[in-house]
């Protein structure tokens, strides 16, 4: 059961259950709809058969959505552990099958996704994890995503470069080359890792300011790139911008600047 | 004491003839860039470095006497990465259209067996192209496939080469996968020797490996990555890449190939890994920007890899189903990975569309008038067939 007192943490607690959903909302669509690096692996690395890894997907997307459910009505924990060993699950099937780019570093770009309903659990467990003094298993996921889609970026990740050529198109009205887009996506990524360092070192509001910013862009991308079929892609990478905002909100807390005149001197620093 | 040591010299002498048993030439395979007409890589691979290495090829057979070959060509070699082995690669040029070439190679006194097979003609000849992807995790599916695509090599002479979708193995960082690969694609020569050519395609399982371009010579050149048209008289292949980005370079470059088959070629097909249309997944960043270009440019079909079944969708022009504009996307692989179960109420997979789960290679017949489609099982039996006729471009 929830152990902090106080208003901000129930509410900080509900705003992470909401980005919780989210992702749940998207992996619970992809398994039933589409198929999962899970399917796969046990369809072709297990040997297993295609109904079984199939109906395996299907259940899993209503025993994501149900353990959600229950725990919302039971509120508890372990229910929350679910959709964590579901997170770690991916990304180790995804390095299993070695079928997509930069797949060696999938844990590494999942480290949100993992960390968000892990947060969750150890919250409602009791433990009290975002309090200033214990939040750095919360840095420590962002910065392993940050990390992750830093290297990624650095390596030429040729989805980003398609998101970076279309998203000027629209944007811009400009038509990027492949060139450019390399160049700018080696400065994003050398800025991703740079800040998921530099904030796992001395978590400054504005870092994790603009993590969440690039968190929230880099997520809504998926849909200006693949309009409605993007809306489950969007929704998988909550966490990208839930954690680094809940950073910014713990700095402030500290800081005692929760009147809205006071926030940017205190994100500031 | 006498029996004990010609016992051994016999066990030490039979070590010696089985180790060096392993130590020949092996992988040896033809792989076609962009014009099999006059150009083809012969390539090997030997367990040593090895710097001597030499091709000798003819239009006629010469049964293995080397002084009666006409031609001599040079063989590169170059460690393959992290691994013992060396890989031999000799590019033939000048071939004559049509021809059957028939070659030896020689690595530092080590010498193969004579193998051959035929140049694409140069236009005015009907020929065969095999396509087909996904030949990774079940081996023994793989070999059972490839064998009979020697039986269909002997008792066709029109078949030229596979064209293979990629996917060759589960991992194209291992080496030992590839050479397991290699080794099963020597099941597909037929007892004559004829060897069938491999025009590559890059698949999301060979990642970004080096080995694939140590194995098919590098196809597209140094400079795109691994994406090339392939000509054969008036009959173009446009191979795609669907592990690189495909808003880039790439696009600018179909555009540009695409403006060119248009004037120089009747028939166009595009072949890549990743489906457009898929039957089990999701579809590849190409529905965005390649899609487009096919549709204006008319091409007659495309190929497609990855799903793990065997699928022909409705002709599609614009996200719907068009008889006249529409084009049929086929394939999905099936060289002998195993089968899934496709999703068959998406709307392009609906009849004349269909979907099912089967191992097969697909043919395509390419003739003056019309080009005709078929897939064959691996028991040999025509699962379906489909008459092309030239577009107005």
């Amino acid at each position: 059961m929830l152990s902090t007192e106080g208003t901000n943490d129930k509410k900080w607690g509900n705003f992470l259950l909401l980005a919780l959903f989210l992702q749940i909302s998207a992996w619970s669509y992809e398994a039933y709809f589409n198929s999962t690096v899970i399917n796969s692996v046990f369809f072709l690395n297990l040997n297993l058969s295609d109904s079984f890894a199939t109906a395996f997907d299907m259940v899993s997307s209503f025993v994501l959505l149900g353990s959600f459910a229950l725990f919302m009505v039971t509120k508890r924990a372990s229910l929350l552990l679910i959709p964590t060993l579901y997170a770690l699950a991916l990304p180790i099937c995804q390095i299993i099958l070695h079928s997509s780019f930069a797949y060696e570093y999938a844990l590494l770009s999942n480290g949100a996704r993992i960390g968000l309903p892990l947060v969750l659990y150890l919250f409602y467990k009791g433990e009290q994890v975002w309090s200033i003094e214990k939040r750095f298993i919360i840095r420590f996921a962002i910065a392993m995503t940050f990390i992750g889609h830093g290297i990624e970026a650095l390596i030429e990740h040729p989805k980003f470069i398609d998101f970076l050529i279309e998203s000027s198109a629209i944007f811009l009205g400009y038509d990027l080359t492949e060139g450019t887009a390399i160049q700018i996506l080696a400065l994003i990524g050398a800025a991703d890792i740079v800040f998921a360092i530099s904030g796992l070192i001395k978590p400054r509001a504005w870092i994790y300011t603009w993590m969440a910013t690039w968190g929230l862009v880099t997520a809504v991308c998926r849909l200006v790139y693949f309009q409605w079929d993007g809306v489950f892609p969007m929704l998988l990478r909550s966490a990208h911008w839930a954690l680094p905002a809940l950073v910014v909100w713990t700095i402030l807390e500290k800081r005692k600047a929760t009147q809205p005149w006071k926030v940017w001197s205190s994100v500031k620093g | 004491m006498k029996k004990l040591f010609f016992s051994l010299s016999i066990f030490l002498l039979s070590l010696k003839v089985f180790a060096g048993a392993g130590a020949g030439i092996q992988h040896l395979r033809v792989v076609w860039h962009e014009d099999p007409a006059h150009e083809a890589y012969v390539m090997w691979t030997t367990d040593k470095y090895k710097t001597k290495s030499y091709l000798y090829y003819d239009t006629v057979p010469r049964k293995g006497v080397l002084s009666k070959y006409r031609y001599k060509n040079n063989a590169k070699t170059k460690p393959i990465l992290y691994t013992l082995d060396t890989r031999h690669k000799s590019k033939l040029k000048k071939l004559k259209p049509n021809t059957m070439y028939y070659f030896m190679a020689v690595t530092n006194g080590m010498k193969s067996k004579e193998y051959h097979f035929k140049t694409a003609p140069d236009g005015g000849v009907n020929f065969k192209i095999l396509f087909g992807g996904d030949s990774r995790s079940d081996r023994p599916k793989r070999r059972e496939i490839n064998r009979s695509l020697s039986k269909m090599l002997e008792s066709d002479s029109s078949i030229l080469a596979l064209c293979h979708g990629g996917d060759y193995i589960a991992n194209g960082l291992s080496w030992k996968q590839w050479k397991y690969w290699l080794e099963d694609h020597l099941l597909t020569v037929t007892s004559k020797g004829r060897m069938l050519p491999i025009i590559p395609t890059r698949g999301n399982h060979e990642l970004a490996s080096p080995l694939f371009n140590d194995v098919f010579a590098r196809p597209g050149g140094l400079f795109k990555k691994n994406y090339y048209r392939i000509k054969i008289g008036d009959f173009s292949i446009i191979t795609l890449n669907s592990n690189a980005s495909a808003a880039g370079r790439q696009k600018r470059w179909l555009k540009k190939t695409l403006k060119k088959a248009r004037k120089d070629s009747k028939w166009i097909v595009a072949n890549y890994h990743r489906p457009l249309w898929p039957a089990v997944k999701k579809p590849g960043r190409g529905i965005k920007h390649w899609v487009p270009l096919f549709e204006k440019y008319q091409i007659d079909m495309a190929f497609e890899s990855d799903g793990h079944v065997l699928k022909r969708t409705v002709p599609i022009y614009q996200n719907r189903q068009d008889p006249v504009r529409g084009i049929v996307y086929v394939g999905e692989g099936g060289l002998g990975v195993k089968q899934r179960n496709p999703k068959k109420d998406r709307w392009f997979l609906r009849s004349p569309g269909y979907a099912t789960s089967k191992h097969h290679v697909m043919t395509l017949e390419v003739t003056p008038s019309r080009m005709i489609y078929t897939v064959d099982l691996p028991d040999g039996t025509v699962f379906d067939k489909m008459e092309l006729l030239p577009r107005k471009r």
